[in-house]
């Protein structure tokens, strides 16, 4: 239908593209440009002399090519231990966050249920408010959970931040009536649950995962206090750690005490460099993974149309 | 026009009793068991750590055993000598950024929606999403050498166009502006994925049917696809002025210097600073609890708001 | 009868039990009771031990220590010859925990929550409050009595060095932790580097003695590079200028502490505000007009990194900075020789003295003992062979024989396992420590020549102190020391909170103020009414007050 009706319009609407799309296009260029040459600027200076890029202002290829920064980085195994590590901890922990999320926020998006006021303001308290590290520590440690794995994804499995969007989200693109068809039609609130809802928020899962995912992979704090094990560290520890390592700690007292002197500023050069790989070695493994999970999307786009 | 309406098939609850409402909806409660429990250990349980915020914890006395001050520690606060200046600049730096970022994420949102080659919108978001994986540090060395007044990549050009250069971070005027176009350089891509999402979920049919009528990509754009999102908007937009009083310390410290600190010491910056000094914690703790008030007295108000006027809210 | 017999034995045993128990060998309870004043009850008990014997213990003993992490090498302490070697020659298991470099105040914080502290702590960075403040709730024991009977190292230490006790001794008159000391007094004392080949271009022929010299040698670099700037500094350290050329405007006159506190000694002998005085005043118009008139780099107050700095001074676009050494400038060793050092200029009014210089206690938390220690006679020997000369050999170098000897060349070098090693790996292999802040009296002048060669040959490449900071040989340095050099005072717990509640904002004030002022965005001459007014508000007067009362109690300590 749409073709044909095509035929009839002046050539310049024939074709594919409109203007509207030119423009479209040649905004999001400009901006991606923007977006991806800091980008590029940090991929070019992990790869060079840290001294020779003080006075380069533009940088379109690596000065003074080298790998010390990367052999630094490299030198060790850790390094794929913490990948390891990291990989694994993001998987099990992003899996029980979407599962708590979801699962959290179907009942919560059912207007009838009864609290939910309170609910909702208990909800939004704990994005404000807690504890403390201390006592965080104390529930983490009695539990048992100190060098485990749960430390690391039990606290924190749900934000309360992600919940209400994906409250918000159910709320806004799940027709109420498919729900309602469903339990007129005998479904317990566990099978809409799963037949319905589930399969109509791809999309949200996959934000979910994202965000959740990004976090787990980001994160070194919990790690830092809950894990003794250094078989246990996470990409980012790993890498903080071989970062500190060519630092120089109180600049001042080891300048004066240390007498040896020694390669302070190398050790400068190569903690800059360091950080640039860092980046580079913890954003690759992500933007690897990222076209798979766009797939939810895409599927997201499908399963929208569904007929009332 | 092309609102979907919502039908309410739903029999009135609200003429029921209590407890017969409670067992009607016993299986959504079971679904709740999940965050209840982990509500109670991970959230309720720890919350007595908040009482140091009105004690002056020793750490060898023990959080119940530490003597008990009331506010002391919030008059400290108020009364300190930069305690208007914190909060102008923590308030002014997250307004602005709200004013800017937040309509400029919905439109990048449906910039990327209106793509048509599939291969370029995956690319353009992917690519958008990338400066958001950059740590602080790294993005704050960027900006200071990018910016910097002799071998600064901007200074270059202003020099190259036959303008004064510029030494940006030695003046309060620029920082504003550096802090919050920086930040929204790093988190636009990234923030149009809830966005996307939700518009990934409006009916194809209600496109189609805006075609047949005639409208055009704009028109289809205003009618169809920013309501279909409302719902979303108005929740990130609620939520994101609850975040009012809170801003992060890290990149804060890392780009601002004493020449422009009138506009770039932030509440966070000024307790980091205070804390180092003596590590305090009860201070710090002190501080919290009242930027969480403020932030929960502007999420309750900005709610109410919005339920009165779109019907639409967190509770 | 048989059971009214063991009856009795039973309760005689128990007595004889019950009453050994009070007379615990836990220094901690019998050191507790004691309230007479500072040093008298100790110096009543005798020295039980002979220095630098060991082993320590005949009996297998561990005890649990927290240590800061070992930076810049890859095995853990425990890996280190030196902890491996220590262990076999005192007969005493350390159970080494370590904390990270980022996050070590939690963890402390966390175990002192929960209780699971360790034995003793070394190198942990607690501050001189925080140290009071567990000491006076039992966490840390007092160390008097242990250090008058089993650490007789340290103990000289204090007999001799009263200026020592003076700057560690707590408010209740105890000591409560073992310090870092640094003898060497050019260590830690900031000096103005001069570029010598900007010199000669510039057409001086010698070095600048005087406040206007120095300012007619950088207004004559400039006219030769206008385009370049002569004086510049690193982000955020723009103070070690103004606190390096304190001394020739006559403030700064207690030394770098002090002025990290912003205090010195005034000409009454009470302590003294530095930034409401004239001196200050002047120091910055100083500054002020080199910035005005383009001396100064204007990005050293914003975006200049260190990296920045060395392409500056190995370009030779710096004229001058000031910096305990010239390593800012370069890593070349050869481009760093062409720096000249000058202690310090003659002012306007013609004061000279060296204002930026650290006091000989650097830092108080060398190494504290808790009550959980169960040995701490055991432990404070364990510590106490540090304070001793050849204990000092072994913490910087080895032991000859093993780690270091005599090469045919009459010099000292490492052997061994270590030879083949760079720098940073020796380091790593014999030393076991970075920085400072661990329990140690650094080059001790007190040392035979013997040890002085040894650790000049080792860590100093044989290079004397003088030539290691390129300060000529006849530098008058010794001449224009403070009379006092002040070690951060110790503060009871109401003096603590109230400085922490006046200073912080007094800090923030005076540091903002002085990059304002320098760089002309506040006009000092038309704002400075203004500026003692605000300090006024801010309560300067309750913050003198408090540290003359410390200043007091420091000098009759």
């Amino acid at each position: 239908m749409v073709t044909e009706q095509r035929q009839s319009l002046p050539f310049w609407r024939k074709l594919k593209y409109s203007g509207f799309d030119y423009v479209n296009y040649f905004l999001v260029l400009v901006f991606l440009i923007i977006i991806l040459y800091p980008l590029w600027y940090v991929l070019m200076a992990s790869f060079s002399d840290i001294y020779a890029l003080i006075d380069t202002p533009v940088l379109l290829s690596p000065v003074d090519f080298t790998l010390d920064a990367y052999k630094k980085v490299f030198e060790t195994n850790e390094i794929w231990m913490g990948l390891k590590n990291s990989l694994l901890y993001t998987a099990c922990g992003t899996a029980l966050n979407v599962f708590m999320t979801l699962i959290t926020a179907y009942p919560l998006s059912r207007d009838t249920i009864p609290g939910k006021k309170w609910m909702m303001v208990l909800i939004t308290m704990t994005m404000y408010i807690n504890g403390g590290m201390i006592p965080n520590y104390l529930v983490v440690d009695t539990l048992g959970m100190r060098n485990t794995i749960f430390a690391l994804i039990l606290p924190g499995a749900v934000s309360a931040y992600l919940l209400i969007v994906s409250i918000s989200f159910i709320k806004s693109t799940v027709p109420e009536s498919i729900i309602e068809a469903a339990r007129i039609d005998g479904c317990t609130h566990f099978q809409t649950f799963c037949r319905i809802i589930v399969p109509l928020s791809v999309p949200l899962i996959g934000v979910l995962s994202l965000q959740y995912g990004l976090n787990h992979w980001n994160s070194y704090t919990s790690a830092l206090i809950y894990l003794d094990e250094r078989n246990m560290y996470p990409l980012q520890l790993v890498l903080r750690e071989i970062l500190i390592r060519t630092e120089v700690s109180s600049m001042m007292n080891d300048i004066m005490t240390m007498s040896y002197e020694i390669d302070y500023e190398q050790q400068v050069a190569l903690r800059e460099g360091i950080k640039y790989v860092s980046m580079v070695v913890t954003s690759v493994p992500l933007l690897i993974i990222y076209p798979f999970l766009n797939k939810f999307f895409a599927k997201g786009l499908v399963l929208g149309g569904v007929k009332e | 026009m092309y609102k979907k309406k919502v039908e309410s098939h739903v029999i009135k609850t609200s003429e029921k009793s209590l407890g017969k409402r409670i067992l009607m909806h016993r299986e959504l409660y079971i679904m709740l068991i999940p965050l209840a429990v982990y509500l109670a250990i991970f959230w309720v349980w720890p919350l007595y750590g908040v009482q140091i915020a009105f004690r002056d914890y020793n750490a060898a006395l023990g959080f119940w055993e530490s003597p008990f001050v009331g506010f002391k520690h919030f008059t400290r606060f108020f009364n300190s000598f930069y305690f208007e200046r914190t909060l102008r600049n923590t308030i002014g730096i997250n307004l602005y950024s709200l004013l800017i970022s937040f309509p400029l994420t919905i439109i990048l949102a449906l910039m990327f929606n209106e793509i048509r080659s599939q291969g370029f919108k995956n690319f353009a978001q992917i690519a958008s999403y990338a400066p958001r994986f950059l740590s602080i540090v790294v993005v704050c060395g960027m900006l200071l050498t990018f910016f910097s007044a002799s071998t600064g990549m901007i200074n270059h050009i202003l020099a190259a166009i036959g303008l004064e250069r510029v030494d940006f971070f030695a003046f309060p005027k620029y920082f504003w502006h550096i802090y919050v176009w920086s930040g929204i350089w790093q988190g636009i891509g990234f923030g149009t994925i809830m966005y996307t999402a939700a518009m990934s979920s409006i009916s194809k049919d209600l496109y189609e049917a805006a075609t047949l009528d005639g409208a055009n990509r704009l028109q289809k754009m205003w009618y169809i696809t920013l309501p279909g999102i409302q719902y979303v908007i108005i929740v990130l937009l609620i939520m994101d002025l609850g975040h009012m009083m809170s801003l992060g310390f890290e990149k804060v410290l890392l780009l601002q210097n004493n020449l422009n600190l009138e506009a770039s010491e932030v509440i966070s910056t000024y307790v980091y600073k205070a804390g180092l000094i003596e590590g305090k914690y009860s201070y710090t703790t002190a501080i919290g609890v009242f930027n969480m008030a403020v932030n929960l007295l502007i999420l309750s108000v900005s709610n109410y708001t919005s339920k009165k006027v779109r019907g639409i809210g967190l509770w | 009868m048989k059971k009214v017999i063991s009856f009795i034995l039973t309760l005689a045993m128990s007595a004889m039990v019950f009453s050994g128990c009070g007379n615990t060998e836990s220094g901690g309870s019998s050191a507790e009771n004691s309230s007479s004043g500072p040093g008298e009850e100790s110096s009543q008990l005798s020295m039980q031990v002979e220095p630098d014997t060991f082993p320590i213990t005949e009996t297998p003993l561990a005890i649990d220590m927290g240590r800061a992490t070992f930076l810049g090498r890859f095995e853990n302490i425990k890996e280190m010859w030196k902890t491996k070697d220590y262990e076999k020659l005192t007969g005493m298991t350390v159970n080494v925990k370590e904390y990270p470099e980022t996050g070590w105040q939690e963890q402390i914080q966390i175990e002192l929550a929960t209780g699971n502290v360790q034995d003793a702590y070394y190198q942990i960075g607690f501050t001189s409050s925080q140290i009071f403040e567990y000491s006076q709730s039992g966490l840390f024991i007092p160390l008097d009595d242990l250090i008058a009977q089993y650490a007789p190292n340290f103990n000289k230490i204090l007999t001799e060095h009263p200026e020592i006790r003076q700057a560690i001794q707590m408010p209740d008159g105890h000591i409560y932790s073992l310090p870092f000391i640094e003898g060497d007094v050019l260590t830690g004392s900031n000096r103005a580097y001069l570029n010598q080949y900007l010199m000669e271009e510039a057409g001086i022929s010698e070095v600048p003695k005087t406040i206007d010299e120095l300012t007619a040698y950088l207004t004559a670099v400039k006219e030769k590079n206008p385009d370049m700037y002569p004086v510049a500094m690193q982000k955020g350290n723009f103070e070690h200028i103004v606190n390096g050329l304190m001394g020739a405007y006559g403030i700064g006159t207690a030394g770098l502490k002090g002025i990290d506190s912003l205090i010195d000694k005034g000409l009454d002998g009470k302590v003294r505000f530095i930034p409401s005085s004239d001196q200050y005043k002047e120091l910055l118009q100083l500054l002020a007009g080199w910035y005005d008139a383009g001396l100064i780099n204007p990005e050293s107050f914003t975006t200049i990194d260190v990296p920045k700095m060395r392409n500056l001074g190995e370009n030779d676009e710096l004229a001058m900075f000031i910096w305990p050494n010239s390593a800012l400038a370069s890593t070349d060793a050869e481009i760093r020789t062409h720096w000249t050092a000058v202690s310090q200029f003659e002012g306007p009014n013609g004061d000279r003295l060296i204002s930026s210089i650290d006091a000989p206690v650097r830092q108080p938390y060398g190494f504290v003992i808790t009550n959980k220690n169960e040995n701490p006679i055991e432990t404070i020997r364990w510590v106490d062979y540090f304070y001793g000369e050849e204990g000092y050999i072994y913490q910087q170098v080895g032991r000859e024989g093993e780690s270091f000897a005599l090469n045919s060349d009459g010099k000292y070098e490492f052997i061994g396992e270590a030879k083949t090693l760079n720098d940073e790996g020796k380091i790593s292999y014999y030393v076991g420590n970075h920085g400072s802040g661990y329990p140690l009296y650094n080059n001790n002048p007190d040392y035979s020549d013997k040890s002085r060669n040894i650790y000049n040959d080792l860590r100093t490449d044989g290079r004397p102190a003088w030539q290691r900071y390129q300060i000529a040989e006849d530098d008058d340095y010794m001449d224009i020391l403070p009379d006092e050099i002040w070690p951060e005072f110790t503060s009871t717990k109401d003096e603590a909170e109230e400085i922490g509640t006046i200073f912080t904002d007094i800090q923030s004030y005076v540091s903002e103020m002085q990059d304002k002022f320098i760089t002309g965005a506040v006009n000092i001459d038309a704002e400075w009414e203004n500026y003692l007014s605000t300090l006024d508000r801010l309560n300067v007067a309750d913050y003198l007050e408090i540290r003359q009362t410390q200043y007091e109690r420091y000098s009759s300590n």
